[in-house]
């Protein structure tokens, strides 16, 4: 056994496994479908990791920040409890926004969208099925990338 | 032998060998059943790169790695098969394993 699977087999299956660990993860958070091209989308969520963290019910910046039940609304974080009294108004089928202060909030409600679908064949013959907001159709541009994976 | 920077040896000649077959493979219409000729042909053009520029490299885990890629490309794209072969290959190197 010794023999079979020392130590240096095991870094390498080591190394392979985390080579495809890391693929799986991030490749979909990094690339745009498979192909070269950075997806900013993802970067720029990413970027917003610290101010989630700070966001989060028990962190130590917003409790000082929402010490005050009474305090204005001007706060770049706002609690549950205020987004959930916060009128809202109807933007498009499903979609709902309303602000307090420089807080903009947007609420979707899926159910209420009517979502169109959508088939395509990508180049290497795979069948891809999505679906859309029957009155906003992806653009062209995203279809050409589905389509060249 | 050296031929400019590239080291072929006789592992290199079988690689060539390969990528000849599969260049047949694509040119006669040949069937590999499951898989893609193009994305073998990428993948073998990778290891020759490697594998000549870096004559130092040990066999047994590049071997591995190279056998990996290829069954990837059962079920990857292309594209994440070539970031695997990347990462892999860096990391190999990084814990001098390679």
């Amino acid at each position: 056994m010794n023999n079979v699977l020392n130590y240096h087999k095991i870094k390498i299956i080591f190394v392979l496994v985390f080579s495809l660990f890391i693929v799986r993860s991030f490749s979909k958070v990094i690339f745009l479908a498979n192909t070269p091209r950075i997806n900013y989308s993802s970067i720029n969520r990413l970027k917003k990791i610290p101010k989630y963290i700070a966001d989060l019910s028990w962190s130590l910046t917003n409790q000082n920040l929402n010490n005050s039940p009474d305090s204005p609304p001007n706060y770049r974080v706002a609690t549950k409890q205020q987004l959930e009294k916060l009128p809202l108004r109807p933007v498009s089928k499903g979609v709902y926004a309303g602000e307090i202060g420089k807080i903009k909030y947007y609420k979707v409600s899926q159910s209420e969208i009517e979502w169109s679908e959508m088939e395509l064949r990508t180049k290497s013959g795979r069948l891809v099925k999505f679906r859309y907001p029957k009155d906003q159709p992806p653009a062209e541009e995203m279809l050409d990338i589905i389509k060249s994976e | 032998m050296y031929i400019g920077p590239l080291y072929i040896n006789t592992k290199e000649l079988f690689l060539i060998m390969a990528a000849v077959l599969i260049f047949l493979a694509m040119k006669y219409g040949w069937g590999i059943s499951w898989f893609d000729k193009r994305e073998l042909l990428i993948i073998i053009a990778m290891m020759f790169a490697t594998k000549t520029l870096l004559p130092a490299l040990q066999n047994e885990a590049f071997f591995m790695m190279a056998i990996a890629a290829i069954f990837l490309t059962l079920y990857m794209t292309v594209f994440q098969v070539v970031i695997f072969y990347l990462v892999g290959f860096s990391a190999l190197r990084w814990l001098k394993i390679i």
